[in-house]
């Protein structure tokens, strides 16, 4: 039996630990960053390394983890559905580093999603949690996000994961092939209601907005012109319909926009591209 | 080394097919650096110590400016070093039982939203430079996610954080107790 005590000696660590330096500050680099178009069944380099930077006068142990949203934060950026396994996304160099005094580590990226079809046309968030140990009460912690788009697959042979299953995620639009369709999946039990407009980020109070695709500008006038041939959708549990996108803007320019899909509880984009070419 | 020019331009070219292809692999890096830093009160000296001292059971700690520790810090200031606005929010645990001191069953504590047997209760508030948290609010995870107590800390700006710790209401040990509190920063 465990004898209870009234009074007890708790001696506050900080008063132990003054003679042992604590971790203060901890930085890494990036603290945002989108990846598109990656690869399905490779393991995949993602081109980038995660760096931590140690601002202290002493070599720290940094521990870095890959988390899914809903273990960092109770919100995060829309349109992005959780990453359904951290395992697939990993630094090259393992989970510890020591990280010198005044000094840093990098690690690279690396990430290998299973070869199914149901993976393309993804857009998932993930974060990475980076903790330094800390020899004081206080210790601090910074967890920067990733969002992680797969390459486009327009007719998966299975039906693409999230809510809604979404097929392609992206459509490019031409002059001479100005239409596409585009599928949705209700891999849920219970049916959708879906509505869906034209859409450029900037206009909601987001702190991480969604970017726009290297040498594609989000562009007003090309979002103004995307019509749909639906603009509600009613899918019972495993139904799948398809609607049609086209513009009736025709930039001389290569732009974005995006169909924002929203249906309790769930918001979706589908990227779509304009190539006067 | 007219071959070599013709072979670098045709590199190039290649390149710049694949750049255009909106499917391709790429890379946006919105925001560089994410960090947060512990200050003192006076915003440039790392954080120091919160000198609680020996407690009694179920007695409270409170940072508040007339009752500043020995070290002159009154509370903390989160600073946020990165290029976003970032929330910040706060878990605290005892990682592990601390060692067998001879008195009683080692067992670590954990926050709960009240102080209990073995649980210490753990309020966090944002303040300012010179006043109080209008209100506060219990800090009770143990690990990530944690509790929001800033939300829309603006790139190289200050939280002001204050708490407040009860330690628990009966013990199963008289040993010493190392809790950590973790301030985090995330976009």
């Amino acid at each position: 039996m465990n004898r209870e005590f009234t009074k007890i000696g708790m001696f506050a660590c900080i008063l132990i630990f003054t003679a042992i330096q604590a971790v203060f500050g901890i930085r890494v680099s990036p603290g945002v960053m989108t990846v598109r178009g990656i690869p399905v069944g490779v393991d995949t380099s993602l081109g980038i390394p995660l760096t931590l930077y140690n601002d202290e006068d002493m070599d720290l142990v940094y521990t870095v983890r890959v988390m899914k949203p809903s273990q960092i934060k109770k919100r995060w950026r829309d349109g992005y559905e959780e990453i359904p396994d951290t395992n697939w996304l990993y630094l090259a160099d393992g989970k510890k580093f020591v990280v010198p005094a005044k000094g840093n580590v990098s690690s690279m990226l690396r990430i290998h999603i299973p070869d199914s079809e149901s993976y393309y046309n993804q857009m998932w968030a993930v974060y990475f949690l980076v903790t330094a140990k800390s020899g004081g009460m206080f210790n601090t912690a910074v967890a920067p996000l990733f969002m992680l788009e797969t390459k486009t697959l327009d007719e998966p042979a299975v039906p693409p994961a999230g809510i809604p299953g979404i097929a392609p995620s992206a459509v490019s639009l031409t002059v001479d092939n100005s239409k596409a369709n585009i599928d949705f999946y209700n891999t849920t039990e219970s049916e959708l209601r879906l509505s869906m407009f034209p859409y450029i980020p900037g206009d909601d109070d987001e702190k991480v907005e969604i970017e726009a695709t290297t040498g594609w500008k989000f562009d007003e006038d090309f979002m103004n012109g995307i019509r749909t041939s639906d603009k509600q959708i009613e899918l019972k549990s495993g139904e799948k319909k398809t609607i049609t996108v086209w513009s009736e803007s025709f930039p001389d320019r290569r732009v974005q926009a995006l169909i924002r899909v929203e249906g309790a509880p769930v918001i979706r984009y589908i990227r779509i591209f304009w190539n006067p070419n | 080394m007219r071959m070599l020019l013709v072979g670098l331009a045709a590199l190039l070219l290649i390149g710049a097919a694949w750049a255009a292809d909106n499917d391709q692999f790429n890379i946006t890096v919105t925001v560089n650096q994410l960090g947060v830093t512990l200050y003192e009160d006076d915003g440039a000296t790392d954080y120091g110590t919160w000198a609680l001292g020996n407690m009694a059971a179920g007695a409270t700690a409170q940072m508040y400016f007339d009752n500043p520790d020995a070290d002159g810090d009154d509370h903390v200031e989160a600073k946020n070093e990165g290029n976003c606005a970032a929330d910040i929010l706060v878990y605290s645990t005892e990682s592990s039982a601390p060692g067998d001191c001879g008195f009683g069953t080692p067992t670590a504590w954990a926050p709960g939203a009240a102080a209990g047997s073995d649980i210490y209760y753990l309020e966090c508030g944002e303040g300012s430079e010179s006043s109080l948290p209008g209100s506060y609010t219990a800090c009770d995870q143990s690990a990530s996610p944690g509790t929001e107590i800033v939300s829309n800390l603006a790139s190289g700006s200050v939280a002001h954080l204050f708490f407040n710790f009860t330690t628990p209401t009966s013990v199963s040990d008289g040993c010493q107790h190392d809790i950590t509190v973790t301030v985090l920063a995330s976009p």
